[in-house]
């Protein structure tokens, strides 16, 4: 490898760690016999990465968490109430609502299958009491011939 | 960073607000500190970290993991960090091209002697100014973070070969720069 290459996998490859021990081994070869790449990475790391490096690392300071805390806060206090369908997670309210509607479907559907039952039970009642009137028992009404003789 | 147990990020989750505290403290220096070395300043940096920490409450449900935490941390730092310094600076009419920028407005040799003026951690802020945002982000998150290649492509959304050519381009420029001091 030429000190171009070389100079080129220095500036990132080699100074942060990430070429592998074979590629590793070849920049240190050419390290140790070239003067001019050596000097080139010891500026590098003296002039450019070293004082990023030891850069002071800062922390916020304590408004900074009393600001958050109280944006959270007011956006809590602002945020509509999620009632009812809306409460739920879209994933789950499409497949409630149609199991909703199915339901009111089957629900709405039960009397009107119903009703013809109802209507002929009705129908054979009122002919039973139609019947009643009819003096079928030959005592005109009144009942049995005994309660005949007894009530007429 | 320092890890947060599956269960605070649940709890945090369902609403408890010491749990999204205990969040805040093993994550805030990390945002703290980026923002603060994108956008150059406390004030900035102070605006940053409450967005940033203020849309993770809104988004915690998302997250089960550490993991998936950690990445979101990462990018969302990163981004509202950027997006800060880029509306900062058309607040005040300047160039957000930062290598126009760097020819015209702050030039090296104005950049030169504030370095010989100030120590330490102004050496930082002169050498992070001389970037321009994306080769800064890389740099911070490398070099002052120490993240690997694959986190910071992924905090980014960009490919590793990109981080390289980045970090390669930053580090040629700042090199180019002490050495004409």
């Amino acid at each position: 490898m030429n000190c171009e290459k070389i100079q080129e996998l220095l500036m990132a490859d080699y100074i942060d760690g990430e070429a592998n021990i074979k590629l590793r081994a070849k920049i240190e070869k050419h390290l140790a016999a070239c003067d001019n790449c050596s000097k080139m990475k010891e500026a590098l790391i003296k002039e450019v990465l070293d004082p990023l490096k030891i850069a002071e690392k800062q922390s916020p300071q304590d408004f900074v968490w009393e600001n958050i805390k109280d944006s959270i806060i007011k956006e809590r206090q602002n945020a509509p109430e999620r009632t009812g369908i809306r409460a739920l997670k879209p994933a789950f309210a499409v497949p409630i609502l149609a199991a909703v509607i199915i339901a009111l479907i089957l629900i709405a559907g039960l009397p009107m299958a119903q009703r013809g039952k109802i209507d002929s039970y009705m129908a054979e009642q009122i002919e039973f009491v139609e019947t009643l009137d009819t003096d079928e028992t030959g005592a005109n009404g009144l009942g049995t011939a005994i309660e005949e003789y007894f009530f007429s | 960073m320092e890890n947060i147990s599956k269960d605070t990020i649940a709890e945090a989750a369902r609403g408890d607000i010491s749990a999204f505290r205990e969040i805040y403290t093993k994550t805030s220096a990390f945002v703290y500190n980026v923002a603060f070395r994108i956008t150059g300043n406390n004030e900035d940096a102070d605006e940053v970290t409450q967005d940033v920490f203020v849309k993770m409450h809104r988004n915690i449900r998302k997250f089960r993991h550490m993991s998936s935490l950690k990445t979101w941390i990462y990018r969302i730092a990163v981004n509202t960090a950027i997006n800060h310094r880029k509306a900062g600076d058309k607040h005040q009419n300047r160039r957000v091209d930062y290598e126009i920028a760097e020819q015209s407005v702050y030039t090296e040799e104005t950049a030169r002697k504030k370095m010989d003026s100030e120590a330490g951690k102004e050496k930082v802020y002169t050498l992070l100014n001389m970037l321009n945002s994306d080769q800064r982000a890389c740099v911070v998150l490398r070099d002052i973070q120490g993240l690997n290649y694959k986190e910071i492509a992924g905090s980014l959304g960009i490919n590793i070969n990109t981080v390289r050519t980045r970090l390669k381009r930053a580090r040629h420029k700042l090199l180019n720069f002490v050495k004409k001091g």
